[in-house]
């Protein structure tokens, strides 16, 4: 050392300590919601087997979410290229690490697709009934083909494991070599391409695994709408990891107000983005009303998931709006923190509302397209999936994170993301 | 995993000696080895002097004057067209059935996308704290303005009789008539009309301190009495700027909704309706990403030529230009993306009337111009990849000029594609535009090209104030940096630290 100080060197290690407990408690968590899964699907649910994979496809739309949502901000990030991104850079790449254990959990997806996607009965697809519509999904049984949805998913799985893994093995190497400009300029390279493929896998994921639920209904904005609802999760989910280790040794040592200002803008950016293109989304197919569209929101809009319709409004984008744009809120780390995890749960109701009402529509039935109500059963069921499987994500995503130095040593801008909060301008 | 400090604060900042030179406060700026956003060697006087002097000066360069000559006399051409559209009527335009909607409506979408770029740098990026907007967010402003001005025509001409334009505002009548307030063409009389006024006042009130700087320098009586209305005042007192500044953030807020709301709302126009190929529920992102990609193409149109002609390079730098390259590089990409978007779910609809309308598009009679716009939108600025043609001026100019052209396009296959091929074969038609309706627009472009001319010959084309906060004088000085640093830890119960937070790095 070449001075003499009397403060101490910042330990970059994670607090393993309370990071081992909340893995317990993320386990136990995990085996009620599984277990409450089950009971509500088999014991407590309308339409059982049905029922249990819909509330399953709803968890794992959820928590891919946060996974892939990390992803995008990372590559951004290293695109941007701020102090914001350097400070959340670990927590979003332990969020990228959780990809294996998404692939794994798709496969009962695959075991449940003739319980939850019509079009995979092909002789539905054949089979002409009085409304003709059978013939409208031969139409496109080239692109909603059992075969191919998994040829899909495999792709998917092989460009975000790919862009993952090469980020995090260059970023380790980063840490090992500081001086190194190499690792930076790989890794600034591979985002750029790597946010393009990422947009169009997200799209045409979303096309496979929940537009397609209804096989007759599309919208154009759909992959856009889940980019920004997957970013919203991710970016949640950092700012609760970020309010909670910043009790801890390293943050507690350099995180300011204006680091969570920064993060908290983030988090109204796309509070909004979400909203307009939800909005933007109503609005069309609301003022077209063509037979084709409407239903899927006619499902959504009347009856009980019309009051869900509602709490999403209010919860997912008025009230949260409204309290993020007051800047104490974004700089007070309790306030920040309530905010957040409201909006995180709206993000698990706003999964529920994508893909449980499709559990009523009976299609293969010859019965018309249309909604049966409600059942309060079935949102419940679909958080208690989303709690079982965010056991085993929180559980291995702690893992993961507490596998490396909490700040990217090797980083450029660390110096910056250190002193963040001392070159305050407004 | 333990570290030890290496470095002390001191040595963190002499790191940086050019840092309030190439301040933007932004991150990763030296790393990429881009210039900085005002070249070095300048001060307050310099500055005030050099930009004050395209405005300020006896003699108008034989070049503007050729350029002026030459815009004029396009200018006439759209007074002529409005005068015989005026006296004949709107069947001048080649606007019939089925395609009831064509050049004049497609060159108002064209000129109001142009002006997004304009707000999304002065306000956006403001609020961003993006301090290489500095340079250059005056002269978008402007453009906005003058494009907004273009874009207003339209609607107006369109309607056959302007002298009753007043119609589209609820007013009580004695007709006992109103507007159709569910349409979005009705919002769009709002929208556009908000978006002039809110561009003219932001860019207003961001003149005035420089029109006080105008004043004070002016030596005729004439353009001083001129500048000192302008300036309201303006003496530059401390509690002047305090108040300017509370405003004009107060002002980049409002402005910042108006970058989406107002191509959003053009977009319903074409959405709400349930006309294939108008009907995608992807419109308002895909349009508004479509608007600033045209704005920002705009802008390197002008600025290049004009950085090159007036000697600008200090102000607008590399910085700038590669900064205006990316964005375009991003939107363009969201642009495509909405392409890629309307083709496969044409497809994946599996409704017979959009995949008509995609294969007409793509097969069909303006198949041409389809591939045109794939190319000149699509595929040609994906040369922003790379770094060495965003460091060549010809090559970036010639990629904007293909996505002035793109754009322009992509208005045109929007409508006339989703027309000509109607529900009922009996009623398609093609559409072909007159020579009245490329007079107007040509016109159009006259237009605008005075306007900006008659800016740089008259105003502050950079903000000359803002620049000079750029320049390392204006910073507060090391030791008082170190200083707030200091403060701020032991706000924070650290110790004073005489010791950085630095890990060791390799020594």
């Amino acid at each position: 050392m070449r001075h003499e100080d009397s403060q101490t060197p910042i330990n970059f290690a994670p607090p393993f300590a309370a990071l081992s407990r909340v893995q317990s408690i993320a386990l136990i968590v995990g085996v009620i919601g599984i277990v409450a899964m089950l009971a509500l699907s088999f014991l407590g649910g309308v339409f059982g087997l049905k029922q249990f994979f819909h509330a399953y496809l709803t968890a794992y739309i959820f928590w891919v979410g946060v996974t892939l949502g990390c992803l995008g901000w990372l590559m951004l990030q290293f695109v941007a290229r701020g102090a914001w991104g350097v400070t959340i850079r670990r927590v979003l790449e332990a969020g990228t690490k959780t990809l294996p254990l998404m692939a794994i959990l798709f496969v009962p997806v695959i075991l449940g697709l003739h319980a939850l996607y019509h079009w995979a009965d092909h002789d539905v697809l054949f089979v002409a009934s009085g409304e003709g519509k059978p013939e409208l999904l031969q139409l496109k049984g080239l692109y909603l083909d059992a075969g191919w949805f998994v040829v899909r998913f495999v792709m998917f799985f092989v460009i975000w494991g790919g862009l993952a893994f090469f980020i995090n093995r260059w970023s380790a190497a980063q840490d090992r070599e500081p001086g190194n400009p190499y690792y930076g300029n790989m890794l600034r390279n591979i985002s750029g391409p790597g946010i393009v493929f990422f947009a169009l896998t997200v799209t045409f994921a979303s096309v496979d695994w929940v537009m397609s639920l209804d096989p007759e209904w599309y919208s154009t904005i759909f992959g856009i709408l889940f980019v920004g609802g997957w970013a919203l999760s991710a970016i949640a989910f950092t700012i609760i990891t970020m309010i909670l280790l910043s009790k801890y040794e390293p943050f507690n040592r350099f995180l300011t107000p204006m680091h969570f200002h920064d993060l908290g803008k983030l988090l109204l950016a796309l509070t909004m983005l979400w909203a307009y293109f939800s909005v933007s989304q109503l609005l069309i197919i609301w003022s077209g009303n063509l037979p084709e569209e409407i239903p899927w929101y006619l499902r959504r809009m009347r009856g009980g998931w019309g009051m869900v319709s509602i709490l999403i409004v209010l919860f997912h984008f008025a009230v949260p709006f409204l309290i993020l744009l007051s800047r104490r809120t974004k700089r007070d780390t309790r306030l920040l923190l309530i905010v957040t995890v409201l909006l995180f749960f709206m993000r698990m109701i706003d999964s529920s509302w994508l893909v449980m009402p499709q559990e009523f529509v009976n299609h293969a039935a010859g019965r018309p397209n249309t909604y049966v109500d409600f059942s309060f059963v079935s949102l419940l069921t679909a958080l208690a999936a989303i709690a079982g499987i965010g056991g085993a994500w929180v559980w291995f995503y702690i893992y993961n994170l507490k596998k490396m130095p909490l700040m990217p040593l090797g980083d450029p801008l660390l110096e910056r993301a250190l002193t963040h909060g001392s070159e305050e301008h407004h | 995993m333990s570290t030890e400090v290496t470095r002390g604060t001191d040595d963190r900042i002499d790191q940086y000696p050019d840092k309030h030179v190439t301040e933007g406060g932004r991150a990763g700026e030296e790393l990429d080895g881009y210039p900085p956003v005002i070249a070095p060697g300048h001060s307050f006087a310099s500055v005030t002097d050099k930009i004050a002097s395209l405005a300020l000066r006896k003699r108008t360069p034989i070049g503007w004057l050729f350029a002026f000559f030459i815009a004029g006399s396009i200018l006439q051409l759209l007074v002529l067209s409005i005068a015989y559209l005026l006296a004949v009527g709107v069947g001048v335009f080649g606007n019939n059935q089925p395609v009831g909607w064509a050049v004049p409506i497609i060159s108002f979408v064209w000129w109001i996308g142009i002006g997004h770029a304009g707000t999304l740098i002065s306000a956006i990026l403001l609020l961003f704290r993006q301090s290489w907007r500095t340079s250059i967010n005056r002269f978008a402003e402007a453009m906005t303005l003058f494009a907004v001005a273009c874009a207003g025509l339209y609607p107006l001409l369109h309607t056959g009789r302007p002298w009753l334009a007043y119609w589209m505002f609820p007013y009580p009548n004695t007709m006992g008539m109103w507007p159709q307030f569910r349409s979005p063409l009705i919002w769009d009389v709002f929208a556009v009309s908000t978006y002039a006024s809110v561009s003219a006042l932001f860019w207003f009130v961001g003149l005035v301190p420089d029109l006080a700087t105008f004043r004070d320098k002016s030596r005729h009586w004439i353009p001083r009495t001129l500048f000192g209305l302008g300036a309201l005042g303006w003496r530059g007192s401390a509690r002047h700027w305090h108040r300017y500044e509370t405003a004009y953030l107060l002002l980049a807020g409002l402005s910042t909704p108006l970058v989406l709301s107002v191509h959003t709302i053009v977009s319903f126009d074409f959405a709400v309706s349930i006309v294939p190929g108008w009907h995608a529920t992807i419109f308002p992102p895909y349009f508004v990403a479509g608007a600033v990609y045209a704005g920002f193409a705009m802008v390197l149109t002008l600025l290049i030529p004009i950085r090159v002609f007036y000697g600008l390079e200090d102000f607008i730098t590399m910085r700038h230009i590669h900064n205006c390259a990316k964005v375009m590089l991003a939107t363009g990409l969201i642009v495509f993306y909405g392409y890629i978007m309307e083709a496969f779910f044409a497809w994946y609809s599996a409704n017979i009337y959009e995949r008509a309308m995609m294969w007409n598009r793509m097969a069909g009679s303006y198949s041409f111009f389809y591939w045109s716009l794939i190319l000149c939108n699509g595929i040609v600025p994906q040369l922003l990849w790379s770094k060495r043609v965003r460091e060549n001026m010809f090559a970036l100019f010639t990629i904007a000029m293909f996505v002035n052209v793109g754009m322009w396009l992509e208005r045109f296959i929007i409508l006339i594609t989703s027309l000509y091929r109607d529900f009922l074969p009996s009623s398609w038609g093609m559409y072909m535009p007159t020579i009245w309706d490329l007079a107007m627009f040509v016109g159009t472009l006259g237009f605008f090209v005075v306007n900006i001319l008659l800016f740089i010959r008259l105003l502050p084309i950079i903000s000359i104030f803002e620049m000079r906060t750029l320049l390392p004088e204006a910073k507060v000085h090391p030791e008082e940096e170190h200083k707030v640093i200091e403060d701020k830890r032991q706000e924070r119960g650290d110790t004073p630290a005489s010791g950085g937070l630095l890990p060791a790095t390799g020594d």
